[in-house]
């Protein structure tokens, strides 16, 4: 029994450009786009329809290529091919740039804020991974340069409760550090994927973490403590992750991003092969290792490569995507009764 | 009787004496190729000791180059740094002296240390930290061939 993924509605967001990614504000009212032609769009609904209310522009010379929401919602950061990370702050419909940061040495890939909003990861085609630290008056300094992976770093994500990081690389490993007396470390390395590591999601507990990867396949890691009752090897005090579960065969090229809902628990991906998919975790299925079964393949979701899926944090089965020929779509994913 | 070779004996050693020499003429070609293959393997030996001691020596000095601009640069925001309070300085300052704990630590009379490429990148990545917390840019240029670095700040500080 197949689930459904409808089209709710469809917007040219970056046109004559790609849409490189988008991100949904912490309340879900708001959509963050960003892309090829160097802007920053905010769109929201006025009745039934998604209008674009800002446009971010003079932020950054080159792509925008990641944007994320602080946990409190009142600020944007973008990352950018011109090697700035940018801080927004927002006014009502205006955003004013507060901050730029600077530091990597060339494009930086990926943005992201930790969940008690103090914390900011970045990481770059430098290879490196930085972590930053925002006080109260709004001042940004770095307290880390992580040089643990060997090639460009494509994205970096929090754990939705622990101030824990991973980062994903072309080097084909994902990468988990923390907060070591007064510096970061990396204290695990996820290797399994046989080539780049493109994105990664944690589950809605923080305990298994997905990655996608342009060897088509999507991993599912667990994180066992040491200590654990299933007898996982541990080294000293830190935890380690192991590969529980492996969805091959379900798509033709690169997967470009994985998003694991809040809500409910599914897992939507953005493939090269223009699709998107959605995964649930068959219900009774081990713990220790569990299976997805694909319940959504939508072809031809675009026209081109879907670069992101994002699920709305408050709507559930609202499912945002977009894509390399510049729109992004608004879908329902329904579940049907009985599987 | 023994020690007077029969006539089988003395035609079986007689046949040993033959195949010796054309043994010398048939087996010449795989010996001069034993030979030579020896005296290439010798030679290239040697001359790749040779190579593995420039390309080393390159190598150390591009790195003690790098090494020493950075325990240079930590050194002198040291001195900066010495006289001013306040938190944000004291914070640089934890950075600065991280820095130069790294650069003491590092083992540079032993190339086959096994932690080298791994301590190499935390040195460089604290160097960044603090490249980024003093506002510095950083500008970098090859001089007659060898990679030379060199720090450039780009704000004014206060007590300056």
């Amino acid at each position: 029994m197949k689930d459904s993924l409808v089209l709710q509605s469809r917007v040219s967001a970056h046109p004559d450009s790609r849409c490189w990614f988008l991100a949904w504000n912490p309340t879900g009212t708001l959509l963050a786009s960003c892309g090829g032609d160097r802007k920053i769009r905010i769109w929201g609904t006025e009745g039934d329809n998604w209008i674009c209310k800002s446009v971010l522009s003079e932020g950054h010379q080159r792509t925008v290529r990641k944007v994320a929401w602080s946990p409190c919602g009142n600020y944007l950061a973008s990352a950018s091919f011109d090697a700035t990370t940018c801080i927004w702050k927002k006014n009502q419909d205006d955003f004013e740039c507060v901050t730029t940061l600077e530091g990597h040495e060339n494009e930086v890939k990926s943005v992201a804020w930790a969940p008690s909003g103090n914390l900011l990861a970045t990481c770059s085609r430098d290879k490196s991974v930085w972590v930053w630290e925002v006080d109260e008056e709004d001042e940004y300094e770095c307290v880390s340069v992580l040089n643990s992976h060997t090639q460009d770093v494509k994205h970096v994500v929090w754990h939705p409760t622990q101030e824990l990081l991973a980062s994903a690389s072309y080097d084909d490993t994902v990468k988990l550090y923390q907060e070591e007396g007064d510096d970061w470390v990396c204290c695990a390395t996820l290797e399994g994927h046989e080539s780049t590591v493109w994105s990664l999601a944690f589950d809605p507990s923080g305990q298994r973490l997905a990655s996608c990867s342009d060897d088509r396949t999507v991993r599912i890691w667990r994180q066992y403590l040491p200590g654990n009752e299933q007898g996982v090897a541990c080294s000293g005090s830190d935890p380690s992750w192991k590969c529980i579960c492996t969805l091959s065969g379900f798509h033709t090229r690169t997967i470009y991003d994985v998003a694991w809902c809040q809500l409910t628990g599914a897992l939507a991906t953005a493939c090269g092969d223009d699709a998107i998919r959605v995964f649930e975790e068959d219900p009774g299925s081990d713990p220790q290792q569990p299976t997805f079964s694909l319940t959504a393949h939508l072809h031809q979701a675009h026209s081109q490569d879907v670069n992101c899926v994002a699920w709305n944090p408050k709507e559930p089965g609202l499912l945002a995507s977009c894509s390399d020929d510049g729109e992004v779509a608004f879908w329902e994913y329904h579940q049907t009764a009985g599987l | 009787m023994a020690g007077v070779p029969g006539p089988g004996e003395s035609r079986a050693s007689a046949m040993a004496v033959e195949q010796d020499m054309f043994d010398a003429v048939v087996m010449a070609d795989e010996r001069f190729h034993g030979e030579g293959y020896q005296e290439g393997y010798e030679e290239g030996s040697s001359l790749g000791i040779v190579e593995g001691r420039q390309y080393g020596t390159l190598h150390g000095a591009k790195i003690g180059s790098e090494i020493g601009c950075y325990r240079g640069f930590a050194l002198a925001w040291k001195c900066l740094l010495h006289s001013s309070t306040g938190e944000k300085d004291s914070r640089k300052m934890k950075v600065v002296e991280a820095l130069i704990a790294l650069l003491q630590h590092f083992p540079y009379g032993d190339p086959t240390y096994e932690r080298l490429h791994e301590d190499l990148d935390r040195i460089r990545g604290k160097f960044r930290q603090l490249l980024q917390s003093s506002r510095t840019k950083m500008l970098r240029w090859q001089d007659l061939g060898s990679e030379m670095w060199a720090c450039h700040a780009c704000h004014i500080l206060p007590w300056i």
